[in-house]
């Protein structure tokens, strides 16, 4: 009978053995955590060390661990109720990376999405401005229209200038309107013709560094063409020369955006908002800096300065 | 004769065994198959180890290794078992 037991033990030693060397290459070849291997480890080495006793005991060697033999046997439970918690934390870790992994693919394909969306919008509005202006080149117009076609024009690429700036910037919350802003006003300078015959000056005071909420930027864009297609149209009428200088800056928490032109002043019915396509832009105006929750004052002095606050 | 420590392993190895089952009821740890065989089997051998100072001294002394042998194959089994991709 002894001796069967000792075979049996020798072969647990054997098993247990095994065991606790498939567990350290487990931990070296990262199959197994290394706070988890080491847990099971212990474990194992538990088992091992019950099992040492039992042999050393059976052969009649020293029964010198089987003092410590119960200390182990409490130890196994503890040691596996541990390992498998450690195992669940692990889990539980592999689980929220995976999801946040897939958060992070779901936030990038909709970032696409949209920049794709704003790329396409910006597209049909040019494909708009393309049709209106070949309509405008391809039939005789009167003065008149072609101004108002002119206008309109103006007025869709402003709107195409900030879906093209929203493509290309990394936030949808806010954009630099530094950017959209001086290309709106170059092209409101581009179109008007005293600009084109080099007579009307353009300057720009612009701080790069305001960026404005996205929503704020379409009835920015427009107000800044109104406001600067007003001041070409009408500041320099029967003038050969002048100058427009458009000025964006930030002020505390506000937006302080300033035309200001040298040009005649601004006459008391462009002030009033009534009647012909001069007060229309004045309407516009109005309705805008209302748009982006702002405030307008007007000063003639020399030229007309228009001042616009705004919260960023 | 049975010895105290004895007893008390047994009543702590009894313990583990029901907060193993309250947590494996509540999913709050893995379900390994092989390593719970292995703990039921260390356990059994604590009870063999009991029983043998009452009586059949012989038998539940065999049994009591022999259950050691059954929780080497299973822990055995249990590791080689377990494996996840490398970090």
């Amino acid at each position: 009978m002894e001796q069967i037991i000792v075979v049996i033990n020798a072969l647990t030693f054997i098993l247990f053995a095994a065991s606790l060397g498939v567990v350290i290459a487990r931990i070296k070849g990262g199959h197994l955590p290394v706070d988890t291997g080491i847990l099971l480890s212990l474990m194992v080495f538990s088992l091992m060390f019950i099992n040492c006793s039992n042999v050393l005991e059976h052969l009649g060697v020293t029964a010198l661990f089987d003092y410590y033999e119960d200390f182990f046997d409490i130890l196994v439970p503890l040691l596996f109720i541990i390992f498998l918690d450690s195992i669940r934390l692990h889990g539980d870790i592999e689980r929220r990376a995976a999801n946040e992994r897939d958060l992070g693919a779901m936030l990038e394909e909709r970032n696409e999405l949209l920049k794709e969306i704003h790329h396409r919008v910006k597209n049909n509005l040019q494909l708009v401005i393309s049709l209106i202006s070949l309509q405008r080149r391809h039939q005789p117009l009167d003065e008149k229209l072609e101004q108002v076609l002119q206008l309109t024009e103006n007025r869709i690429f402003s709107m195409a200038a900030v879906h093209e700036t929203v493509y290309q910037s990394r936030s949808y919350t806010s954009i630099p309107a530094g950017g959209f802003i001086r290309s709106i006003a170059s092209q409101t300078f581009q179109n008007v013709k005293g600009a084109r015959r080099g007579m009307i000056g353009m300057v720009y005071e612009i701080d790069d560094g305001v960026a404005i909420r996205l929503e704020t930027a379409v009835p920015l864009g427009l107000l800044v063409n109104e406001l600067v297609s007003n001041a070409f149209r009408h500041a320099f009428v029967g003038r050969e020369q002048g100058t427009v200088s458009l000025r964006i800056l930030r002020d505390g928490v506000m937006v302080l955006l300033e035309v200001k032109d040298d040009g005649i002043g601004m006459p008391a019915a462009e002030n009033g908002g009534k009647g012909n396509g001069a007060t229309l832009g004045s309407i516009l105006i109005s309705n805008l800096v209302d748009q982006i929750r702002g405030t307008m004052e007007t000063v003639v002095d020399r030229g007309t300065t228009i001042i616009v606050r705004f919260p960023m | 004769m049975y010895e105290m420590n004895e007893i008390m392993a047994l009543a702590f190895g009894c313990i583990g065994l029901v907060i193993l089952v309250f947590f494996l009821r509540k999913r709050f740890v893995p379900r390994f198959t092989f390593l719970l065989a292995a703990y039921c089997c260390v356990l059994a051998s604590n009870f063999f180890t009991v029983a043998e100072g009452f009586f059949l001294h012989d038998v539940f002394n065999l049994l009591e290794h022999t259950a050691y042998l059954a929780s080497g194959v299973f822990v055995l089994a249990g590791i080689i078992r377990y494996r996840r991709k490398p970090s």
